[in-house]
C-alpha cells in the first residue's frame, strides 16, 4: 500500500520553461548528451588510418538504378 | 539412349520463376559487397559507427522482447528477473533511438541520398516512424499507471486523425499485438531493405569526397 501510495503521489520532474517553451530537464540533458556524442563523433580521430586501402568495385552505382 | 548432351538436356526456360528469383538474389547486391572487408578510407570516423549500433541495439531489444513475450505482460511487476529483463528492453530502445537519430544527424548533413541512395534514405526514414510507432505502442504496454495516462492522453490525438477505430489506444490487448507482432515485422522488413540498399550502394561518402575515394 505504501509502495502504492509512492507510485500515485510520485512527484513529477523538474520542468524548465522560456515563455511557451517548456522542456523535462531529464528531456533536456538527453538531448544534450545526444548533440555532444554527435559533435565528438565528429572530431575525434577514429584508430588507424589505411591510406590508400583499396575500394570495391560497385557496378550498381553507375548506372541509374534507384532500386 | 538420347544423343542429346545432359548439358542441353537439362536446360531452364529463362522464363522461370526460380530462375527470375535466383537472378535477383544474385544480383541485389554486387559481388562482394554482401560482407565486405575492406571500406573506403573515408569511413574511419567514429560517425559512420552509428548506425551498426543502431542495429546492435536493435538486436538486444528484440532479443528482450522475446524473453518478455514468455514471461508475458505481467511478468516485469511480480519477478526481479522479469524486472531486470524489462529494464534491458527499456534502455536498449533508450539506446536505439539515441543512436539512430545520432545517425539520422550525421546522414542528413551529409546529404545521404546522394548517389542513388534516394530509396536508402526513404527506408531510413520509414523505419525511423515505423520505431516510435512500436516505442509509443510499447509504453502503452506497460500495464500499469503510466500506460493508462498515456493512452488516455494520445486517444483524442488518435481519433482527430480518424483512425481511432482500428488503431484504439484504450485497447491494452490490441496495443500489445501491434507492439509485439504487427509492427516489429514492418520494422524488421524496412531495416533488411535499409540494410541491403546500404551493402547495394556503398556507405556515403562525404560531401568533399569522391564515391569509392
Amino acid at each position: 500500500m505504501v509502495q502504492m501510495a509512492s507510485v500515485v503521489f510520485a512527484p513529477s520532474g523538474h520542468v524548465l520553461s522560456w515563455g511557451w517553451f517548456s522542456i523535462e530537464l531529464a528531456n533536456l540533458l538527453i538531448i544534450a548528451a545526444m548533440v555532444l556524442l554527435f559533435v565528438v563523433a565528429l572530431l575525434v580521430p577514429f584508430g588507424r588510418r589505411h591510406a590508400g586501402a583499396p575500394v570495391g568495385h560497385r557496378p550498381a552505382d553507375e548506372g541509374g538504378d534507384q532500386s | 539412349m538420347s544423343s542429346v548432351p545432359r548439358a542441353e538436356r537439362v536446360h531452364r526456360p529463362p522464363d522461370s520463376w526460380t530462375n527470375a528469383l535466383r537472378e535477383r538474389i544474385v544480383s541485389t547486391v554486387p559481388p562482394g559487397q554482401a560482407l565486405p572487408d575492406r571500406q573506403p578510407v573515408y569511413v574511419s570516423s567514429w560517425i559512420y559507427v552509428f548506425g551498426v549500433l543502431t542495429l546492435a541495439a536493435l538486436t538486444v531489444v528484440v532479443a528482450t522482447g522475446c524473453v518478455l513475450a514468455v514471461g508475458g505482460s505481467a511478468w516485469w511487476h511480480v519477478s526481479s528477473l522479469g524486472h531486470f529483463v524489462n529494464s534491458l528492453h527499456l534502455w536498449s530502445v533508450e539506446l536505439f533511438f539515441g543512436f539512430m537519430v545520432i545517425h539520422l544527424w550525421g546522414k542528413f548533413w551529409m546529404a545521404a541520398w546522394r548517389g542513388n541512395r534516394v530509396l536508402t534514405w526513404v527506408t531510413g526514414a520509414v523505419a525511423f516512424l515505423a520505431s516510435i510507432g512500436t516505442a509509443f505502442t510499447g509504453y502503452l504496454s506497460q500495464s500499469n499507471f503510466d500506460s493508462q495516462w498515456i493512452s488516455a492522453e494520445a486517444k483524442d490525438g488518435i481519433n482527430s486523425i480518424g483512425v481511432g477505430a482500428w488503431f484504439n489506444v484504450l485497447n491494452p490487448g490490441q496495443m500489445l499485438l501491434w507492439h509485439v507482432v504487427l509492427l516489429p515485422l514492418a520494422v524488421g522488413a524496412i531495416t533488411v531493405m535499409h540494410v541491403v540498399l546500404v551493402r547495394r550502394h556503398g556507405v556515403v561518402p562525404p560531401i568533399d569526397a569522391e564515391d569509392g575515394e
